[in-house]
């Protein structure tokens, strides 16, 4: 654990030093801009009704995740640090869960930075906010605060989501010959999981008996939104568990060198 | 003495090819081995296979007691290494590479703090510690890189070419460090090199290896003494006809004109005095005659010579 947490630390100093310190970070400004503050201006009623937020909470860990996910090994193998760092003592689990522990714990930060700064603007600015509604209040009643579910899907949601292209990144990334190879790969997973879902979801819903369908929207219809995002977290954390753990199992030192 | 480091028919193969082959290696504890071959000659692999980082295809070794196949992690933990490369990460700072390193080799806190004060000082980067490594040039790089090689006092140092690309000062500065290192501390060090006067100043011992094979091994003195002594003849009128009738003399194996000089290569057991006495009553104006040995670089080319004119004949 403690080998897991030396090279994660490392990694998250790489990330953050990305691009030259401070200008480094324009980019996550950026995103806190656009998530945080440009969305919910244009969009408060929805922001406020929270099954926005928690969508968003979701997806934004897949754009923040991407590229340094692509950098974790293919970068190392370009900037020709790889192979030192292959020959420390460090066992093979704790470099690679360790490169994947801190992009997921960057953009799960990240991604906590963009909920509370939409929170600041919907509280700043009582944007959305219906006159005569207590609870979704304006300034002068109070502070806002996303329902429970809102969280759920930021505490877990997005960390199942950052670990998924996490791992599967990861796993690209290691046998990718260049960052650009890996983060072009990379797409393919990002899109799927963006669009395939969104698209891929009615398609999926048709195709199943039509007394399948009945008893899932029976269950869905008895679940609130936050058992339901707790349940959808849970499944993919499970998937998680396991694309990590073929990740460790196919992770070899020799085949990273030889290759 | 003990051996750092032994190998028994230690091979690996690509594909097809041999990258190494049949490589029988004991480095004896304490001393300065170096590992001489022209590019491609399978040194790096060699390195690669005694750390563990790629398994033999064939054969055994055993770094510091532990076996590259089964105790590879241990090697690696007793060890400090320079590779090819530096290995830096350039956005970190010259303390944070080092200090990732430390923590890495499970170096104490404060003792960690304190070598790496100790470290930056003697390479002087200690007022650039808090430098992105990117901004260093490539002799602050390569210090900072044998730095962290040290950071943990390894017993055992592979450096892979650790001079390439210094400055003087700073290479003859690192040589002294290494013997310091080897005399004092009992380090061992293996290293490869293409600067053969590095090698014979600084090993023990030396193997030279070509085609993944090792065509020699022993000490640098030892491995001279196979190559043959030469006459350098210096001064004027060698006329053509005068140097046909030394190289027809007995104990002459050849003759080459050199920058005006004549460098006459002695077969074993040839005399200097009767050549000498030929060339002057010949007509030569001899102005200085003196016996050489060969130095490492020619005794290496012959050697690689020798290597491809046996597989040739093969």
């Amino acid at each position: 654990m403690r080998d897991l947490l030396i090279v994660a630390q490392k990694e998250l100093r790489e990330i953050i030093g990305a691009g030259g310190g401070r200008r480094g970070m324009v980019r996550e400004l950026v995103f806190v801009g656009i998530f945080g503050l440009f969305f919910p201006l244009s969009q408060a009623e929805a922001w406020r009704m929270g099954v926005v937020p928690a969508a968003f909470v979701l997806l934004i860990p897949l754009f923040l995740v991407g590229p340094h996910v692509a950098d974790s090994f293919a970068g190392e193998r370009e900037r020709k640090t790889l192979e030192t760092l292959l020959a420390t003592r460090l066992p093979d689990a704790a470099i690679f869960l360790g490169k994947v522990l801190a992009v997921c714990a960057y953009a799960w930060a990240v991604t906590f930075l963009i909920l509370v700064a939409s929170l600041a603007t919907l509280n700043v600015t009582g944007a959305g906010a219906p006159p005569d509604l207590p609870g979704f209040s304006a300034p002068d009643r109070g502070i806002f605060l996303y329902p429970a579910f809102v969280w759920a899907a930021w505490g877990l949601g997005s960390a199942a989501t950052s670990l998924l292209l996490g791992a599967i990144g990861t796993f690209v990334s290691l046998r990718a010959k260049t960052v650009r190879a890996a983060a072009q790969a990379l797409t393919i997973p990002i899109f799927l999981m963006i669009f395939g879902v969104s698209a891929g979801f009615p398609v999926v819903w048709r195709s199943l008996p039509e007394g399948t369908r009945d008893r899932l929207a029976a269950i869905a219809g008895t679940m609130s939104p936050l058992e339901f995002l707790v349940g959808l977290a849970v499944a993919l954390l499970l998937l998680d568990a396991a694309l990590l753990w073929v990740g460790v199992r196919r992770f070899r030192r020799d085949t990273l060198i030889a290759g | 003495m003990t051996a750092a480091i032994r190998a028994r028919g230690l091979g690996r193969r690509f594909g097809g090819v041999d990258a190494v082959a049949d490589l029988d290696l004991d480095v004896p504890a304490g001393s300065i081995y170096g590992f001489l071959g022209p590019n491609g000659a399978g040194k790096t692999t060699t390195i690669r296979l005694l750390l563990g980082l790629l398994r033999p295809t064939t054969g055994e070794a055993e770094v510091l007691g532990h076996d590259v196949r089964t105790g590879a992690p241990a090697v690696r933990e007793a060890v400090g290494v320079l590779l090819e490369t530096d290995g830096l990460y350039h956005r970190l700072t010259a303390r944070q590479n080092l200090d990732f390193y430390g923590r890495v080799a499970r170096v104490p806190a404060t003792d960690r703090a304190r070598r790496i004060r100790a470290l930056l000082e003697h390479i002087d980067l200690w007022d650039r510690r808090d430098e992105p490594v990117a901004d260093f040039s490539f002799g602050m790089r390569k210090k900072l890189a044998l730095a962290r090689a040290f950071l943990h006092r390894p017993t055992l140092l592979f450096l892979d070419e650790p001079t390439s690309g210094l400055d003087t000062p700073t290479a003859v500065g690192l040589r002294q460090e290494l013997l310091r290192l080897a005399r004092d501390e009992g380090v061992t060090v293996f290293l490869t090199t293409h600067n053969l006067l590095e090698a014979e100043k600084l090993c023990d011992r030396v193997a030279v290896i070509r085609k993944g094979r090792r065509i020699a091994e022993g000490a640098p003195a030892s491995i001279r003494a196979r190559s043959r002594r030469s006459l350098e003849v210096t001064g004027a009128g060698f006329a053509p006809e005068l140097v046909a009738t030394v190289v027809g003399m007995p104990g002459v194996a050849g003759v080459r004109r050199e920058n005006g000089r004549l460098r006459i290569e002695l077969a074993e057991g040839g005399e200097t005095a009767p050549i000498v006495r030929a060339l002057v009553v010949g007509g030569a104006e001899v102005a200085e005659a003196r016996v050489a040995g060969a130095s490492l670089e020619e005794t290496f080319l012959a050697l690689l010579e020798e290597s491809d004119e046996s597989e040739t004949g093969a």
